[in-house]
């Protein structure tokens, strides 16, 4: 008895495991297998059959992008440096904007505030896409074609409609009692925010920043429409224009995904618990 | 000084209007409200006014034509093409995305060794951008030497380059946005269903229920707006997506993977036909929006109660 028990236990573990390779790999093998090419010479990437671990192993790639890569007219590492230029500063705002509105509607009263809330939730659910056309003639006429800040505008607008959701949950969650007495000691609304509210509400603040970056760091439609200029392109146009190329270098390719990956590994790294979290929230409250 | 802060107390709970705090939060929320108004909600009336136009920038004249740049993009073979294959990639995107999720959200919620780095993992198609899932895709299925092709030829499958051949192009670019957006799901049916309150398995074993019955009887209707709400999440997710196509195929071969999105974006800045272009954005707008409410209304009984 006692031993049937015991098998039914190491079958049940085994199909665990099973089941959890078989998930894993699937998840990982596209990008674990682009990781793997990135080591491997030119010749390697056009190997037929292609061999899993490469046979000579070169970090030849990475130095090559460092300096500046295959047939490219602005180095990489300028690209790279627009991309988290206009990610931070996107984080930024957005951090700031969606506290103050989520704020404004956990707390106040006032006519059309359900307009504004209407605003902000369809804001959330409209294409991107259909509104490239639009949105590139509405930058063109305010002159911030092929700028960064258009494109950190850009990104906050469409980042704030989703963050300010969280916002609203996150400070409603917050018992008014603690900015009465706040208010009490002679802080006014706003110092009681800054100094009371915020603290208190620094999970959310920081789910709605890794929100922000990583929407920004990885944009890609927008870009392509609006940056024109090699020097001002983002790492993902700069990807993407070298992907379209005829004689695409997978093994480069893979070197620059790699580089333009780990902040996003590391923030994910750092953040994980928020970031579940803040799926969750927004999705289960939207 | 501290009269007026008391004041301010207490007309936080007030439940009318009163002007000065009226202004407040306008001070607060306008910001936010006024850059999405002007971003997104603002282009979508210039793009209502452009899609009545046959504006196109190769040509200096413009007019207004009225609805005739719609009824030229209706009846556009390219267009029809580029729908249907939209509506395909909802269907199945959706249903795909629904599928996976639920059941890899349900296994992730099983405690079991090794479930929260599980969890951890499957985030990182989603965490990825569309454009280095969509590289790594095309890595996956290029020409000879790309490794599911490969072996696919080796299996005897008629074409194993995956992107360049008309049958596959397009379940494979679905199947490529399943893969990036299951994860979404699939975190959102886990923390769902750790939301359920244990006493209700517990109570229902008393009464003798299987494990099935407690699944379909408890589990289900217990978790159903998460999963109504997620579901409609992932569909718009799955809506959005651009780059997945345009960095493997760009539509191609001819137009055999063409959605909406990536015609909207040829008309409009390859060929400059800005007026089609915005008619082709307002029809794939009022299809999103359709599909939205359609779907909202059918699962009505589900929602409306928490309301």
């Amino acid at each position: 008895m006692e031993n049937i028990k015991k098998n039914k236990n190491i079958y049940r573990t085994f199909a665990f495991w099973l089941v959890t390779i078989v998930i894993a790999f699937i998840v990982l093998f596209p990008v674990v297998w682009l990781f793997i090419t990135s080591f491997k010479p030119d010749k390697e990437t056009f190997m037929v059959p292609p061999s899993f671990l490469p046979h000579e192993f070169t970090f030849g790639i990475y130095q090559r992008i460092l300096e500046g890569g295959t047939a490219k007219p602005a180095p990489w590492i300028l690209n790279f440096f627009n991309s988290l230029k206009i990610a931070l500063v996107t984080t930024v705002l957005t951090t700031i904007l969606s506290a103050l509105a989520g704020y404004g509607f956990a707390r106040y009263r006032f006519p059309f505030k359900f307009i504004l809330l209407l605003i902000i939730l369809v804001g959330q659910m409209l294409p991107g896409p259909a509104l490239l056309v639009p949105i590139a003639v509405l930058i063109e006429n305010i002159g911030l074609t092929n700028t960064h800040t258009g494109l950190i505008l850009l990104y906050t607008a469409f980042a704030v409609p989703f963050t300010t959701w969280l916002a609203i949950g996150n400070f409603e969650a917050i018992p008014r009692e603690i900015e009465e007495s706040a208010l009490v000691d002679g802080c006014n609304q706003f110092t009681a925010f800054i100094k009371v509210v915020l603290p208190l509400s620094r999970i959310g603040l920081i789910t709605t920043a890794i929100f922000a970056f990583l929407m920004s760091w990885s944009e890609f439609p927008f870009a392509l429409v609006l940056i024109q200029t090699d020097e001002q392109q983002t790492m993902p146009l700069a990807m993407a224009r070298l992907i379209r190329e005829f004689n695409v270098f997978f093994n480069e390719m893979g070197a620059v995904t790699m580089l333009f990956t780990i902040p996003i590994f590391l923030v994910f790294l750092f953040a994980q618990k928020y970031f579940i979290r803040g799926i969750a929230a927004g999705a289960l409250k939207g | 000084m501290s009269k007026s802060s008391n004041m301010a107390v207490s007309s936080i709970h007030r439940r009318g209007f009163s002007s000065r705090r009226a202004l407040y939060g306008y001070a607060w929320t306008l910001p936010a409200v006024l850059c999405v108004i002007f971003f997104i909600f603002y282009p979508i009336f210039e793009s209502a006014r452009l899609s009545l136009t046959d504006q196109s920038l190769l040509v200096m004249e413009t007019k207004y034509v009225g609805l005739e740049t719609y009824k030229d993009m209706l009846t556009s073979e390219e267009f029809q093409v580029a729908f249907k294959h939209s509506v395909i990639w909802l269907i199945f995107g959706t249903l795909g995305v629904f599928v996976f999720g639920f059941l890899i959200g349900f296994f992730l919620h099983l405690d079991f060794i090794g479930s929260r780095l599980l969890t951890a993992l499957v985030l990182l198609p989603w965490v990825i951008p569309d454009f280095v899932a969509a590289t790594a895709w095309k890595w996956l299925t290029v020409g000879e030497f790309g490794i599911v092709s490969f072996y696919l030829k080796k299996m005897g499958f008629p074409e194993p380059s995956l992107l360049a051949s008309s049958t596959y192009v397009l379940p494979t670019l679905i199947l490529l946005v399943i893969w990036r957006i299951t994860p979404l799901m699939a975190i959102l049916v886990r923390a769902s269903l750790e939301s359920v309150p244990p006493e209700y398995y517990e109570a229902a074993e008393v009464d003798g229920a299987t494990a099935w019955q407690r699944f379909i009887y408890i589990t289900i209707p217990t978790i159903r707006y998460p999963l109504v709400i997620g579901t409609l999440l992932t569909s718009l997710f799955v809506l959005r997506e651009f780059a997945v196509v345009w960095v493997t195929t760009q539509g191609g071969p001819v137009n055999y993977s063409e959605i909406l999105p990536t015609f909207i974006y040829r008309q409009g800045f390859m060929y400059f036909e800005t007026g089609p272009a915005a008619a082709s954005s307002m029809i794939y707008f009022f299809f999103i929006l359709t599909f939205a409410l359609l779907y909202l209304f059918s699962f009505r009984r589900v929602w409306k109660e928490l309301l």
